[in-house]
């Protein structure tokens, strides 16, 4: 089986060859992906899904508080 | 780039010096590793892939977790052999698209899931997705320490005992200050979840019964009821969840894998996917011994199924099956945990790599660390309604999957985040239908809750 190197085997310069550039901690420490829009059809399609989740949990928590007081 | 050109051994300097950490080293040795493997003569293959292997089949072993099993051994002793042997093979399918996109998100921009969706959607939508995949990830967690509290307690191991044991477990594993150490550790202890395979064949199934199931769908005994619902939004709940997202996505960047090893991850996945549906289908077999023998399995928890077993499949059998449910409780602690931090170190913007020695990335490890406290302490708590929590946490891992589903979709069609490497149609397609799928039972559930006399009991 392939062996795994050492730390001291591996130099600054090495690193630097081996990682792709934003695989290095300090870019990805400064370098962000810009923000993105959604059109209204996607808000109201995340907005859609987060109501539906709440919703969904309500239900469950009323579940489980029924059936925990018919024990 | 070439990785063949990257290795040292073979190029020289490159023109500019940015800041080299600890975790930056760390990750380039296991990528020269892989760049000399790729030299390497015969069994080339195999040796890359032995070394790319990890994130997908850890996610998928993990996801095998306890209520995962649990809920397939319910399903085994209520229903049988049937309709649910295809159906988990179906919903493990689900859950390799899904993953496949999570992969590829990873290996093409290096960044974690939660770390995408702040930059990407901005902190009111990511707050929103870390509320579910906290919320469910402390469920879960508290629903792993059940299963490894009663795995453990087949063998007549204390509570206290067991609960303390794995959180020490999950403290050594994680502080070694090595995303591969980690890996290989904890890959080791999910192989233990094929005690499961052993478990069922000693219940001596019927082969033919099993192969009629494949081919039928079928028989599902009772039809469509509100139990038979509740246990398919669990089967489901346990292959697809959030928390596997945020997980493989930030493993495949702390494993430093590129866009060139793609074909790798998918493998990983696929193999990670066809273990854990044999192990899942495994769980059902073995506790459809129950069934047949008609033994009433309603009111079975955790590790009272390993003891309902032993007539069955005797003393060896039940033991595997205890020691199976203790270690997918075990291997789920350390993944889950790692997940919740991995998320939290994304967002808050403090280092977030195993590759980090615990003195450079404390919050990290802190968070990995104390969600796992928590949970256990939640377990040890006399009285705890802890049996409604193993019911519902894949029903609520299935209800917070849609709007994951959506923005997991978003990215991966992104040309800014993936640029080549965005989704195809068929990706496109099958990651939709599910996402629709998965809304469809999650509103069929919430309507039968509301009126249930519109099915069966």
């Amino acid at each position: 089986m392939p062996r795994l190197g050492r730390r001291d085997e591996i130099d600054s310069e090495a690193v630097l060859e081996l990682l792709e550039d934003d695989q290095l901690v300090s870019a990805k420490e400064s370098v962000h992906l810009g923000r993105r829009s959604f059109s209204p059809a996607m808000n109201a399609t995340l907005w859609g899904l987060r109501v539906y989740v709440v919703l969904m949990l309500v239900l469950i928590a009323v579940e489980v508080v029924h059936t925990i007081a018919g024990r | 780039m070439d990785e063949a050109k990257r290795d040292p051994e073979v190029q020289g300097s490159p023109p500019s010096a940015p800041r080299i950490t600890h975790e930056d080293r760390d990750r380039a040795l296991d990528r020269l590793a892989v760049a000399r493997a790729r030299r390497a003569g015969s069994l080339r293959g195999l040796r890359v892939f032995w070394l790319l292997l990890g994130p997908g089949i850890l996610v998928f072993l993990g996801e095998n977790d306890a209520p995962s099993m649990l809920s397939y051994a319910a399903t085994g002793a209520r229903f049988g052999i049937g309709f649910f042997l295809p159906f988990v093979l179906l919903t493990f399918l689900m859950g390799f698209v899904v993953q496949e996109m999570t992969m590829r998100l990873g290996a093409v921009t290096h960044r974690g899931h939660a770390e995408l969706i702040f930059d990407r959607f901005g902190p009111f939508w990511g707050w929103f997705a870390m509320g579910d995949l906290l919320l469910g990830n402390f469920l879960t967690l508290v629903t792993e320490f059940i299963g490894i509290r009663a795995g453990l307690g087949f063998f007549g191991v204390p509570p206290l005992v067991s609960v303390a044991g794995s959180v020490v477990v999950v403290l050594v594993v994680a502080t070694t200050g090595r995303y591969w150490t980690w890996e290989r550790a904890t890959l080791t202890l999910a192989a233990f979840n094929a005690l499961f395979v052993p478990a069922a064949l000693l219940s001596h199934p019927h082969w033919g019964a099993i192969g009629h199931a494949f081919l039928s769908f079928g028989p599902l005994p009772g039809g469509l009821s509100g139990s038979m619902l509740l246990l398919l939004m669990a089967d489901i709940g346990a292959t697809v969840t959030p928390w596997m997202l945020f997980f493989q996505q930030s493993s495949v960047v702390d494993k430093g894998l590129t866009p060139r090893d793609i074909g790798s991850g998918r493998l990983d996945n696929l193999i990670g996917t066809l273990l854990a549906a044999g192990f899942g289908i495994a769980t059902i077999i073995a506790t459809s011994s129950l069934y047949r023998h008609g033994v009433t399995a309603d009111a079975l928890k955790a590790a009272q199924f390993a003891q309902a077993l032993i007539p069955f499949v005797g003393h060896i059998g039940a033991t595997l099956f205890a020691l199976g449910i203790f270690e997918a409780g075990m291997v789920a602690v350390i993944t889950i945990s790692t997940s919740s931090a991995y998320a939290f170190g994304e967002v808050l913007h403090t280092g977030h790599s195993l590759n980090r020695p615990p003195r450079e990335a404390w919050p990290f490890y802190a968070i990995l660390l104390s969600s796992s406290v928590f949970a256990a302490l939640l377990v040890l708590i006399p009285n705890a309604p802890l049996e409604y929590i193993v019911l519902i946490v894949n029903v609520i891992a299935v209800l917070a999957m849609p709007p994951a589903l959506v923005f997991l979709l978003l990215l991966v069609n992104d040309p800014v985040v993936m640029g080549e490497h965005r989704n195809g149609i068929w990706a496109n397609l099958f990651g939709g239908g599910i996402a629709v799928f998965l809304i469809a039972v999650g509103i069929f559930y919430g309507i039968t809750t509301v009126f249930p006399r519109l099915i069966g009991s």
